[in-house]
């Protein structure tokens, strides 16, 4: 008797199962509907991405957005993150180490043409030079730390390994993070040091066409800062705005701002995208630039790098780079400072 | 050079005072409050605890 309710309730059992099994074949043959139900095993993560845009589910705290799991913008941005970027930034710095090798090795270093004079002019005072290395030390602190950023996994981790390169890397974080306050000290510094100085005249533009005197033997007249220096100074203030903004809105992201409009941009996640990938950009291409700057204030010209370790120049490069400021400063409403060199 | 050393010295002193005050600030900001009266402290201990 107990074997028949046994059996009975098998069979019970087995009878719907049965009938379900025999079912689900059809409604798998029919056509997916427009409207896809999130929470249908048979659903596949593609399908429901290109027929909803984005994954989300239900929540019960305020803030709505927590509920997205999966966004299209998100796998496009780390897209860009892993391959995109990558590529910008090995062009911009090896193409410009590999300009810059062809430049000395094609034009050879920029000589003093009628050598040193032995008498020296101040171009820099103390401040100036001490907001110029304040930036300097910390844009290259923020540079290599960034680029561990970008390329650290790709380069640096097969050589050091991976406990080493989990050491340097979050070392590197928290250097990136709480240099950049130098950084913006120093461009504060250098912007109010030196824009007097790096508006531009008409003599720039004569100073372009003839190609800086790097190219070719003419030395076109320059005041204080040539038309190259200024273009240097404004990518580095402009530059070093942006990395600022977006540097921070990446520090402190959804956080509330004073400003509603502020507060909206900064707790968007397709803001916080864009403000790295602007940031990586800005960065990389500033990185390439200053390269050039390193470039030609140390072994691509001589007599330029005293103006920035000592403040002063020797009267003669002063005469040949910056002709203008040269006979300024040796007039004597100029203070006509000019030192024998020690 | 010695300008070059002394803003060496500011950036590292500038950098240290910034890692103090921001780790401070982090800690604070791992404080939050739920709508369900749930005062929920990271930084202390993963646990919830009711205020």
């Amino acid at each position: 008797m107990s074997r028949l309710i046994e059996l009975a309730r098998a069979l019970a059992l087995a009878i719907p199962i049965a009938l379900f099994a025999g079912a689900a074949p059809v409604s798998a043959q029919t056509p997916v509907p427009k409207q896809v139900n999130p929470t249908a095993e048979s659903v596949k993560e593609d399908q429901l991405l290109k027929e909803l845009q984005r994954i989300e589910g239900r929540i019960t705290i305020p803030d709505k957005r927590e509920a997205v799991l999966i966004q299209p913008a998100g796998r496009d941005w780390r897209e860009w993150r892993q391959s995109t970027l990558p590529r910008i930034g090995t062009i911009a710095i090896i193409g410009m180490l590999a300009l810059l090798i062809l430049f000395l090795i094609v034009r050879g270093r920029v000589r003093l043409e009628n050598g040193f004079s032995g008498r020296t002019v101040q171009r820099f005072t103390a401040v100036e030079r001490f907001g110029h290395w304040l930036t300097a030390t910390s844009f290259i602190v923020l540079g290599l730390t960034g680029l561990n950023v970008t390329f650290g996994r790709d380069y640096l981790l097969p050589v050091v390994g991976a406990e080493t390169f989990t050491f340097l890397s979050q070392w590197a974080k928290y250097l990136h993070n709480y240099m950049s306050f130098a950084f913006v000290l120093g461009l504060v510094i250098i912007f109010f040091a030196w824009v007097i100085y790096n508006l531009p005249t008409a003599r720039d533009f004569r100073w372009i066409a003839e190609g800086g005197g790097i190219i070719g033997n003419k030395h076109p007249p320059a005041a204080k800062f040539n038309a190259g220096q200024k273009l240097v100074f404004w990518v580095t203030i402009l530059g070093g705005l942006t990395l600022t903004i977006t540097g921070y809105m990446l520090m402190f992201p959804f956080y509330s701002l004073p400003s509603t409009t502020l507060t909206e941009i900064n707790t968007s996640i397709a803001a916080i995208q864009n403000a790295q990938v602007i940031h990586a950009v800005v960065g990389l291409i500033m990185i390439a630039i200053i390269l050039a700057h390193i470039y030609i204030g140390t072994i691509g010209m001589e007599g330029a790098f005293s103006s920035m370790s000592t403040g002063e120049v020797d009267e003669n490069w002063a005469r040949q780079h910056h002709s203008v400021w040269a006979e300024r400063v040796a007039s004597p409403e100029g203070g006509g400072r000019t030192v024998p060199a020690e | 050079m010695r300008v070059f050393l002394l803003a060496l010295l500011v950036a590292c002193v500038i950098t240290a005072v910034a890692a103090l005050i921001l780790d401070r600030f982090q800690t604070s900001a791992d404080i939050a409050n739920t709508t369900s009266g749930v005062r929920i402290n990271f930084a202390v201990d993963t646990s919830n605890t009711k205020q």
